[in-house]
């Protein structure tokens, strides 16, 4: 009996049966569609005469803004110019592709302007992007959809809409050049004071914001405040040239009102004026707006002994470069930062208790980290005590008064370098100026802190 | 048991009867793209110099499919392609067919060589020159810095081909064990953080010859046979212990190249000094 089920079961397991009767979902395979897909793409694309035009946002809230012209020609070439390389660069016809690695993919094969986004070496001396990342952009894009006026992609790894709309002969004559330019008006000038106020009038509505432009990266940190809260909001949106100004991607919301971009005259720097709205962005020495317990925020509460402000720095080419550069250090003490660099100093960093465990002495310390050699991590610290003297009741200024407490470990070499040499002498001095601080954030992850006597004066920490 | 082996096999034959084929099936051409593609300049060189006479394909254009996804990487330029790789024939592969002749040589050649533009970084900061897997593939970054003006330059890819076909020849013939017993303690991972000057007194040509027995078996190998004899002689100079090891290694490296693939290192150091010194004349 056993034996006949056995065999009824292997007789069962056997037995195959073929039904070629299944109905299909689609009307062609996979493949078919994917073809077809490609090959409408390249068709679109090829067939608009003045070719595309695209405001391209490598990552979205930290990297952004640049403008590119593609035409697409026969043997899959693809020829290209943008604002953000010098005018007058010789540019080449590049190739491109398509492949169906996740889905129909267009995909930039060869290296052509828009590689500059996505380039792990991209020039950059503000420290905001490290090297092995550049501006972590894309070129190679998955097909989202595809008509005459517009053709969607994703990026493949970062998955951020890109538009591409079809561009007009107006776009290939002159348009880069003024985008580029507006731009650059809206980058700070070296003289320029720190503050810069957007206020905005919208019938009887009113926004005012801190806006802060980095035309590194094309991106704008925008801080606005609640009174009636005593809350600071801030957010960081991609900054694109368009002719006559600038244009935001996304727009900014500040106080329910919706900015999408600015225009710009010589006569009026930049400005809105539409039926709906009227503003003005404007450089100040003092804050617009209060940046509401900016201060207090810094100190993570729930880790009291986390080192939430250190200046970072990644590599030695990022000191040399603060001297021409950087906004991090005040300008007057770039060269005095970058000696102490090549002097071994590493770096400074404000704590919100001592680093060193076995000084049981609780509170702020301003701490010079050090090395013997140029190439090694820092090894040595000294710590110098300092107390935060709040300066007004919003908690967004602050003053630092010397303790009478310093402290150094294993590192008479750092103690000798903190006490004896010039530029930390300067440093302490700027630290413990007695006018003070405005602390105001910088995305989510920064903060400024800026020179209350003098907002040209100020240095960017990164929250730890 | 053996009887129900025997059902089974009974049971499996007699299921091949079972098995109904519908004719349903339209066959229609192929959904592939079968058109003559158009070869372009550099596709049209390539095949003339690489496919054809060592079936070698040379992937310059990007392919996802043979890339890190978690690497920021970008391709190379499109104008760079033919004078890299036109180098690359007169240091890399001209020197081997010399010693070994085009019917050894070919079937010992990866059959794929991929160029990317811009420099590949690890976690820990360092960058990766080239990479060589399974006998079969070599990587080559960072062709953006490609300046055949640059003898020094010229001389970086020079070595890291050697190196990465060091790895190719290690990949098919390994080498002797007694090699790895040399300096068998001080071999690290954490090599970046060790300058070439430490790796030196050691025993190491390079930092990086730290990373591995077989990092360091080629680096030995890519480097002797790239520098003129003073240059070697100058990478020994200090101390005496490092350098009797580093001279018992490239005694290794030696007899393992003329026992497995009959090469005299020092022929082969001469033919490729002169190709560097052609290509530094803009002869290549």
């Amino acid at each position: 009996m056993k034996r006949i089920y056995l065999i009824l079961i292997m007789f069962s397991l056997l037995s195959v049966s073929c039904n070629n009767d299944e109905d299909m979902i689609f009307s062609q395979s996979s493949t078919e569609r994917v073809n077809e897909m490609i090959q409408l793409c390249d068709e679109t694309l090829k067939s608009a005469e003045e070719g595309w035009k695209v405001t391209y946002v490598p990552k979205p809230g930290t990297t952004g803004g640049f403008n590119i012209l593609m035409k697409f020609l026969e043997y899959d070439r693809v020829f290209m110019d943008s604002d953000f390389v010098e005018e007058g660069t010789p540019v080449d016809t590049t190739s491109y592709s398509f492949n169906a690695s996740e889905g129909p993919i267009l995909c930039f094969d060869s290296y052509a302007l828009i590689h500059q986004l996505s380039h792990p070496d991209h020039p950059d001396y503000s420290g905001k992007l490290t090297a092995g990342k550049g501006m972590e952009g894309d070129f190679e894009f998955k097909i989202q959809s595809i008509s005459k006026d517009s053709v969607v992609f994703k990026g493949k790894k970062r998955n951020n809409h890109v538009v591409f709309y079809p561009a007009t002969k107006d776009d290939w004559d002159g348009f880069l050049p003024q985008a580029k330019r507006s731009l650059e008006k809206l980058a700070p000038g070296s003289n320029e004071p720190f503050f810069r106020g957007l206020n905005v009038i919208s019938g009887d509505q009113t926004a005012a914001a801190n806006f802060i432009y980095d035309p590194i990266t094309r991106s704008a940190s925008v801080t606005w405040s609640d009174p009636v809260e005593r809350k600071t909001h801030t957010f960081t949106t991609a900054v694109y040239g368009t002719r006559d100004g600038v244009g935001f991607m996304p727009a900014m919301r500040i106080n329910d009102l919706t900015v999408e971009g600015l225009s710009y005259s010589d006569a009026n720097g930049f400005f809105i004026n539409s039926p709906e709205m009227q503003g003005e962005l404007k450089f100040s020495d003092t804050p617009p707006i209060p940046f509401y317990n900016s201060f207090t925020d810094l100190r993570d509460s729930t880790n009291a002994s986390a080192l939430p402000l250190v200046p970072q720095f990644t590599s030695i080419i990022d000191f040399i470069y603060l001297f021409i550069y950087s906004s991090r250090v005040p300008s007057a003490y770039r060269m005095d930062y970058v000696t102490a660099m090549v002097g071994g100093l590493k770096q400074f960093k404000i704590s919100w208790r001592n680093p060193i465990q076995s000084l049981p002495v609780d509170g702020i310390w301003l701490t010079y980290y050090g090395s013997n050699a140029l190439a090694e991590q820092a090894q040595f610290f000294y710590n110098v005590k300092i107390k935060a003297v709040p300066l007004r009741t919003e908690n967004d200024q602050v003053r630092f008064e010397f303790d009478n407490l310093e402290a150094g470990t294993n590192g008479d070499f750092t103690k000798n370098v903190v006490e004896n040499w010039a530029f930390c002498k300067n440093i302490r001095n700027f630290f413990l100026s007695p006018s003070g601080f405005t602390v105001v954030p910088y995305g989510t992850s920064q903060a400024y802190f800026v020179s209350i006597s003098d907002s040209k004066q100020y240095v960017l920490f990164d929250r730890n | 048991m053996k009887k129900y082996i025997l059902y089974i096999v009974f049971l499996a034959f007699s299921s091949l009867y079972m098995v109904s084929c519908s004719e349903d099936d339209d066959f229609v051409s192929t959904i592939y793209n079968t058109d003559t593609p158009h070869l372009s300049d550099v596709e049209k060189w390539i095949r003339d110099s690489f496919v054809t006479p060592h079936n070698i394909e040379v992937i310059y254009l990007w392919a996802d499919s043979e890339s890190d996804v978690t690497k920021n990487m970008t391709p190379a330029r499109m104008d760079t392609i033919v004078p890299f790789l036109r180098t690359v024939k007169k240091m890399w592969i001209q020197p081997y067919i010399e010693l070994l002749g085009l019917d050894v040589l070919n079937p010992i050649l990866p059959k794929q060589l991929m160029l990317v533009g811009s420099a590949t970084y690890n976690t820990d900061g360092t960058k990766t020159g080239g990479t060589a897997e399974k006998g079969k593939k070599i990587v080559m970054y960072s062709l953006d810095e490609f300046n055949p003006r640059n003898a020094s330059n010229v001389w970086e890819f020079c070595h890291v081909f050697h190196h990465e076909f060091g790895h190719i020849l290690n990949q098919q013939k390994e080498y002797e064990i007694s090699f790895q017993n040399l300096t068998p303690k001080d071999y690290t991972s954490a090599w970046s953080s060790v300058s070439d000057a430490d790796a030196k007194a050691k025993g190491f040509i390079t930092n990086y010859a730290m990373a591995a027995p077989g990092e360091d078996f080629v680096e030995v190998l890519s480097i002797y046979v790239t520098k003129t004899q003073a240059d070697w002689d100058k990478e020994l100079e200090g101390d005496k212990v490092a350098k009797d090891l580093i001279a018992s290694k490239l005694l290794e490296v030696r007899n393992y190249m003329q026992k497995s693939w009959g090469i005299d290192i020092d022929e082969l150091r001469a033919l490729n000094l002169q190709a560097l010194n052609e290509i530094n004349k803009g002869d290549y």
